[in-house]
């Protein structure tokens, strides 16, 4: 078995945990002093297949410049993360059910 | 299972603050001209004070934390004939600014259709991963 369907689940796991963040994100876009939250996609992806770590590093990444409540979240940025979330997450499901597919092919033996 | 479903309660926990400054923007608007209210004097502005609600540490919701009056003073306006004038011939009205409830109501709404499309991605996902299943 190849390292793929791994990789894909690790991915999965990411964007489901991204898009809880944004969900607060966005939730808290008029909470006084709320900072906006991340991950670094790229980086955790890598630990996570590199090192099998399930646990991700949470960082402030302001989308604006805070208001006059010191709140750091901009709708618009959060949204595209959404979006980009949620496009990377519908790929990895594709791409998975292919894999899954082709090795149920294969047992089969093409019949 | 209770982690599963917890972004959707964080979404709602937004549909739901932003309805109630939906509310509060609603009757400032309405009574952008009460000289008269039960509390005596004119209607004041009201404004909704959102609180963080932590569910755990990356699901964070909002909660509103209280309703809190403007504390800016009445416009007053010159208007002798008035039945609520004072002495001088001036009305107090409420401090309300219709450009700025417009505003407020604007970006209220903004942010209820974030959260409701936050739900429905969200929604989209989980059926994906059901839809593996399938295969």
């Amino acid at each position: 078995m190849d390292n793929s369907i791994k990789i894909l689940e690790k991915i999965m796991d990411l964007c489901t945990y991204r898009q809880k963040i944004l969900a607060s994100n966005i939730a808290n876009a008029d909470t006084p002093g709320y900072k906006a939250k991340d991950i670094n996609f790229k980086e955790e992806l890598k630990k996570a297949v590199e090192d099998g770590t399930s646990s991700f590093e949470i960082i402030e990444s302001p989308t604006t410049m805070p208001n006059r409540d010191g709140n750091t979240v901009n709708i618009e940025v959060e949204m595209t993360k959404v979006a980009e979330t949620m496009l990377m997450y519908n790929t990895a499901t594709q791409l998975l059910s292919t894999r899954i597919r082709m090795l149920k092919d294969a047992i089969k033996g093409g019949r | 299972m209770k982690d599963l479903f917890l972004p959707l309660k964080v979404s709602a926990t937004g549909l739901e603050a932003q309805k109630i400054r939906l509310n509060v923007i609603a009757s400032n608007l309405a009574n952008i001209n009460s000289t008269r209210t039960p509390e005596g004097g004119p209607y004041r502005r009201k404004d909704v004070l959102f609180i963080t609600y932590m569910y755990d540490q990356i699901s964070q919701g909002v909660d509103v934390y209280k309703i809190v009056e403007d504390p800016r003073p009445p416009r007053l306006v010159y208007e002798p004939s008035h039945p609520d004038a004072d002495k001088d011939g001036y009305v107090r009205y409420p401090n309300v600014n219709p450009m700025e409830e417009m505003i407020n109501l604007i970006s209220a709404s903004r942010a209820y259709e974030a959260n409701l499309t936050m739900i429905n991605s969200y929604k989209d996902m989980f059926m994906r991963t059901v839809d593996i299943l399938k295969v």
